[in-house]
């Protein structure tokens, strides 16, 4: 079946049942009518118009008023100029319209509901169940169906039907497992208020490459220690020097960008409050915006979001957008790894990353004022060598030690020892502007020491 | 016995009159682990160590590179050390004392061309093996002529 646009396929007492006495109008999913695929508006409106060129119906005020098919500005309960009692039977039936808002009316020319035709456009992934909500801190609410949607949903209720007003804003999602997640806010359909028509909500979703790991997973490393706080004041977070404004702040618990971004769209899509630690109160993670989408293999955060504690390596890929709309990127941060061999492995070993010839005089390597290489964070590259290989990462575009100009390639000497164990080795090597510059110690095996 | 490594002046500075060329060698590479004296450049390389199999090894050879020496300490004495210490690419391990000392240094190079492991039997000393080279070419004369060198007679 499909969604009835033709009065002919609506046979009364099949699909629908005129209650004259009652005036009420009632759709059964009986017949050529489903209830997911609904009635178009316009066909019961027809056919309501046919059946009251009878005689049969004639004994009765019409139920219904059209003002515009295209707009789908439809009333119940009067003519256009005369209101009677008419209405429909049930919420059942008032989720099987389509294509259309309405009006309700009850014998006077006060609206008593009015229900606004919310209908998504574009294709979402089937058995995806969207939802909306018409306040921004309301909780959501899931259409009738899954699939797309194309529903009447009240928006306005009087003293007797709920007593809410909330024609001024509405927002649909489709946020589903393994999709990328749509939204759509009223302005972005350029009106500025909801009502007895049709409002259409750009909706579409397709597979979502960058989700690394299924919902059971969020429980697990790292992905329970990837959380999000909301603030009411901004956080003040340095980027290459500078200090930025954000009131949105994701601990990434070292996690890469895709393990991060897996957690926060697992977040947006629940019930319940997703706000760690942050002072803006609960928020309901299913309704709050976007806060991370992937272009290519950079992540780029929505307005005011920061993320700490991201890997090194993922630092020049990630794009964030302080509280001010404005774009913000790290410095260039190399980083790489240094690989030992396993003599050199264990308790009793060092290893030390020099610049092999700064600018000036005495700070060569092998000279008294040899200087160690800092990493991005400005702490010394050396220790004890407690792995076969040891990250590292470096402030490519901020480095100035010993006077080298910043962004530009450093020649650098490793040295690693392990008495006993390995001999003394160095060896030289490059730092430059790559996110895998790998250097390495093979020493000989230490005969000579114990 | 404690060895003190001068890094700016490149020097190994003792302070007993006996010592051995190992405990140098230690002494430096565990300085080599502290702060960022790995800054300098190494004072060794060293090769040997080696296992022949059957508790013998190749005795360890320790090369002085870079400019480093030995240094005595401070005081008239004689200095002995034992093991294989050489300047890599030849010179003298040992510089003399800053102040005006009398010092002798002795070397005791092992003359096998294997080390031992200690522990079980021991291996014959130096003066057992050339007493017994010297029987042994007492018993079996045998001379090196120009006739034998160039084949003419046989030996």
């Amino acid at each position: 079946m499909s969604k009835i646009t033709s009065k002919a396929q609506l046979n009364v007492g099949t699909e629908i049942v005129i209650d004259e006495p009652g005036r009420t109008v009632r759709l059964v999913a009986a017949g050529n009518l489903v209830a997911k695929d609904g009635v178009t508006l316009q066909a019961v409106y027809s056919k309501l118009v046919d059946l009251w060129a009878t005689a049969t119906y004639q004994d009765s005020p019409f139920p219904m008023y059209a003002i515009d098919a295209l707009s789908g500005q439809y009333a119940i309960g009067t003519d256009g100029a005369t209101y009677s009692t008419w209405s429909w039977y049930d919420d059942t039936t008032r989720n099987m319209l389509r294509d259309g808002g309405w009006s309700e009316y009850a014998g006077s020319s006060a609206i008593t509901q009015q229900f606004a035709g919310f209908i998504g456009l574009g294709a979402i992934s089937s058995g995806a169940q969207p939802y909306y909500h018409l306040a921004s801190t309301d909780s959501p609410t899931n259409f009738p169906f899954t699939d797309q949607f194309n529903v009447g949903v009240k928006v306005y209720g009087d003293a007797s039907h709920g007593n809410f007003d909330k024609r001024a804003y509405a927002k649909a999602f489709c946020r589903e497992y393994g999709k990328k997640y749509a939204s759509s806010v009223l302005a972005d359909t350029g009106a500025t208020s909801t009502g007895a028509n049709k409002q259409n909500f750009l909706i579409a979703n397709s597979d979502d490459l960058k989700i690394q790991a299924a919902d059971g997973a969020m429980t697990g490393a790292p992905y329970s220690g990837i959380t999000v706080s909301y603030y009411t004041a901004n956080q003040v977070r340095s980027i290459g020097g500078s200090n930025y404004n954000f009131k949105i702040i994701i601990d990434g618990n070292g996690a890469t960008l895709e393990q991060i971004y897996t957690k926060v769209q697992y977040l947006l899509r629940q019930g319940t409050d997703i706000n760690t630690s942050g002072t803006a109160g609960a928020k309901i993670g299913k309704i709050q915006s976007d806060l991370l989408t992937f272009v290519g293999d950079t992540l780029v955060t929505s307005n005011s979001v920061y993320i700490d504690n991201i890997q090194s390596a993922d630092s020049n890929r990630i794009e964030f957008y302080d509280d001010g709309g404005t774009k913000r990127t790290n410095p260039y941060t190399s980083a790489g790894t240094i690989s030992f061999n396993a003599p050199l492995v264990g308790a009793g070993s060092s290893y030390r990353l020099f610049f092999t010839s700064p600018p000036g005089a005495g700070n060569d390597y092998g000279e008294a004022g040899a200087i160690t290489v800092n990493d991005a964070s400005g702490d010394p590259i050396a220790g004890t060598i407690s792995a076969a290989s040891v990250a590292f990462d470096y402030d490519y575009d901020g480095n100035t030690q010993g006077g080298f100009t910043a962004g530009t390639d450093r020649p650098v000497t490793l040295v690693g020892i392990r008495p006993g164990y390995g001999k003394f080795v160095a060896a030289t090597g490059t730092l430059t502007r790559s996110k895998t510059i790998a250097l390495s110690l093979v020493a000989e095996v230490d005969r000579v020491y114990a | 016995m404690t060895t003190t490594v001068d890094a700016a002046n490149k020097r190994l500075i003792l302070d007993s009159a006996s010592v051995t060329a190992k405990e140098i060698f230690r002494a430096w590479a565990d300085w080599m682990l502290l702060s960022d004296n790995s800054k300098h450049p190494p004072a060794f390389s060293a090769t040997g160590g080696d296992d022949l199999g059957g508790g013998l090894s190749i005795p360890p050879y320790y090369f002085l590179l870079n400019g480093w020496r030995v240094r005595p300490m401070e005081a008239n004495h004689n200095l002995t050390i034992t093991g294989n210490l050489f300047v890599d690419g030849g010179g003298v391990p040992v510089v003399p004392t800053v102040g005006t000392y009398q010092v002798t240094v002795n070397y005791t190079v092992p003359v096998q061309a294997q080390g031992i492991a200690t522990g079980g039997s021991s291996g014959p000393s130096a003066d057992l093996i050339s007493d017994e080279v010297v029987a042994k070419l007492i018993a079996h004369p045998s001379f090196l002529t120009v006739a034998k060198f160039l084949g003419l007679q046989s030996p």
